[in-house]
């Protein structure tokens, strides 16, 4: 079956392809939910209302663009959503933009560790990184996106960054210890 | 210790191809939510639409009433006006003074009672009973039937409806063109006694007397006047109160929008509808005159052609296109008389010659006939816009289908084969009614009744690809015995 008759179906809430729907997408899209929530938990609960959303809206997919990112920008903003009333409370000034280039070691760090690093960012700082790095979106349609002014979101990424490359160095230097 | 790298291009790199399967618990907590929405989408909206559908049809006939009520009012009193001024031109032209008292009475007796009818009536009466002669007259044609009479005439010529009444005023009318006679014959002897009595004094004592002769007369006549007319009313609407309707109706299914419901690839074939039969009974029963409620049981059979099909003999391959989404086939059944399992079915639509196998044999011209029955109990509000000798009413309301045939035919060059029934066709489904009856009133007892119903079905398949909306449209008659 093809991908349009599928969301035909879809769009008259036909469960079978409701299921072969969800099962084409749901991997790719599970990782989007982790990348951008605390927990592995709270992104079940994120791909879960992703979803949802996606069956609910699918009536409204035109056939226009990319249906793969259709669906990644329901589940990005699904988690947006869970995220952005929690705010950040920073003690740090937002306005200081110490964008200098933070390179580190190339070292094979498994995919679970930079996941977990991701995870455990303050939830601004881990939204910011997600859509300007991984996504690839930029600072005006983040600002848009996260409803603050682009100052912010460059020095919420500056200070994503920093913390990042800090958690690493640490990780590297207690594995070093360790390992002698 | 690796080179150099910028984080961004670290995290990139490695997040790239990143996929994560999530555990089987997410699917189902998606499963549940969206049964819980489809129940909550289709059988509570249903409920609300159909209450707010029936609770329409019953604010519009209430509103319709009340400014029929009052429209009702003026020209009751009219009717009886005119009946009224002829008597008081008679009296006029000999006394002034018993005309003065008569209408005085009728205002008071205005005042007493709400019926219109009654209301001039009975201060008519007394009026021609002032003096001895006349009231012995009016006892010999016995006064509680002659006071029926006139409330029944006054209430028929307003309602003219009801033909029993009708009848019993016919049969009487003898007796009551007496009373006018008596009455003028009262008249003479008043005028006489009138004259005698010169001077307002004198005129007004008589009225006195009057008024005193007609308080002692109205209680009583009132009274029975009131409990005549609630007897009239009771008898009326105790006629037709009730309607058993045997019916019968060509039936014509179709759908509104393109889709299918035996299988998606069938979305864009032609369909034609059946037309089939639908017969039952139907008892309604009248709220008031404008407004019935209407049950009954119908048998409806349904049907429809799927159209261009092609039928290909595929032996043990392409599986795949083997079976339609939503027909289980009957596995002992033959089909020309090969193995049913061995046959696929292609929409014509969407074979193209390139893809078309060449190494299967084909049979084209098929078409894939769906036949369905249901036991049909509709609950429909009928709003009479006319209840004349040919009445109009449009009809709505809604009908509960329990299946009770499910088949599913190819039928291929007049040649009909069972090939199985359809899976996706639920046990309990519902319609949309809307409808305009047309009655014709044979006798009093007999309608002649037609009636093009439009019915929207929901619910009915729990599975349908594109964009299929049945509805069917059938056209009712039959003879109503009402009683």
């Amino acid at each position: 079956m093809s991908l349009e008759q599928l969301i035909e179906d879809c769009k008259v809430n036909d469960t079978k392809a409701q299921g072969e729907l969800y099962k084409l997408f749901s991997s790719k899209l599970f990782s989007v939910c982790l990348k951008y929530s605390r927990n592995y938990a709270e992104a079940e609960d994120n791909l879960q209302d992703a979803f949802l959303t996606i069956f609910n809206k699918i009536k409204q997919y035109k056939s226009k663009g990319s249906f793969e990112g259709w669906l990644k920008r329901i589940t990005i903003n699904t988690a947006l959503q869970r995220y952005r009333s929690e705010k950040v409370f920073n003690i740090t000034n937002e306005n200081t933009i110490e964008d200098y280039e933070i390179e580190i070691d190339e070292d094979s760090y498994s995919i679970d560790y930079l996941l977990k690093i991701i995870q455990e960012l303050p939830d601004r700082y881990r939204l910011v990184f997600n859509l300007y790095v991984l996504d690839g979106y930029s600072h005006n349609d983040i600002a848009g996106m996260l409803d603050i002014n682009i100052g912010t979101s460059k020095s919420n990424l500056a200070r994503a960054r920093q913390i990042l490359k800090k958690t690493i160095e640490n990780h590297n230097a207690t594995q070093r210890i360790q390992s002698l | 210790m690796g080179d150099k790298k910028h984080i961004d291009r670290l995290f990139q790199e490695r997040f790239k191809d990143f996929e994560v399967a999530p555990s089987d618990a997410v699917w189902k907590h998606i499963e549940a939510q969206l049964d819980k929405k489809k129940k909550k989408q289709r059988i509570i909206p249903i409920w609300w639409r159909y209450a707010g559908i029936a609770a329409l049809l019953l604010l519009l006939p209430t509103v319709g009433m009340i400014y029929f009520n009052q429209d009702k009012a003026i020209p009751e009193n009219q009717v009886v006006d005119t009946e009224e001024i002829p008597l008081i031109n008679n009296e006029d032209t000999n006394t002034p003074n018993n005309f003065d008292g008569s209408e005085g009475i009728a205002n008071d007796s205005e005042s007493i009672s709400d019926k219109e009818g009654i209301k001039r009536e009975t201060p008519l009466q007394p009026s021609n009973n002032t003096t001895p002669l006349s009231e012995s007259a009016i006892a010999e044609i016995a006064p509680p039937n002659n006071k029926d009479n006139h409330i029944a005439s006054a209430l028929v010529s307003n309602a003219k409806n009801k033909t029993v009444i009708a009848d019993h005023v016919k049969k009487d009318d003898p007796k009551y063109t007496d009373p006018l006679i008596t009455i003028d014959k009262a008249k003479d002897i008043f005028n006489k006694q009138s004259q005698d009595n010169t001077g307002i004094i004198s005129s007004e004592k008589k009225d006195d007397n009057k008024t005193n002769n007609k308080s002692n007369q109205n209680p009583l006549t009132i009274d029975e006047a009131l409990e005549a007319t609630k007897n009239i009313i009771e008898k009326e609407e105790h006629l037709n109160r009730w309607r058993i309707a045997p019916n019968a109706a060509p039936v014509y299914f179709s759908s509104l929008g393109e889709g299918s419901s035996i299988d998606p690839q069938f979305n864009n074939n032609s369909k034609s509808g059946e037309l089939n039969m639908s017969y039952g009974i139907t008892a309604s029963y009248a709220i008031n005159r404008k407004l019935s409620i209407r049950s009954g049981v119908n048998k409806v059979n349904l049907g429809y052609n799927t159209n261009n099909i092609a039928v290909i003999q595929t032996i043990g391959i392409n599986a795949n296109s083997k079976l339609l989404q939503n027909v289980a086939t009957t596995p002992n059944n033959t089909l020309n008389n090969s193995p049913e399992a061995d046959m696929s079915f292609i929409s014509n639509e969407s074979l193209s010659a390139s893809k078309r196998p060449g190494t299967l044999t084909e049979t084209s011209n098929t078409s894939i006939n769906q036949a369905l029955g249901f036991i049909e109990v509709p609950l429909e509000i009928e709003y009479a816009l006319s209840d004349k000798k040919l009445g109009v009413n449009i009809i709505g309301g809604f009908s509960s289908f329990f299946l009770s045939s499910n088949k599913i035919y190819t039928e291929t060059e007049g040649a009909k084969s069972l090939l199985g029934e359809a899976t996706n066709l639920n046990k309990i489904s519902y319609s949309a009614n809307l409808g305009l009856g047309l009655n014709y009133k044979i006798s009093k007892k007999i309608d002649l009744g037609l009636e093009p119903m439009f019915k929207y079905q929901i619910n009915t398949f729990n599975n349908t690809s594109g964009n299929f909306k049945p509805y069917f449209i059938g056209v009712y008659t039959g003879f109503a015995i009402k009683f």
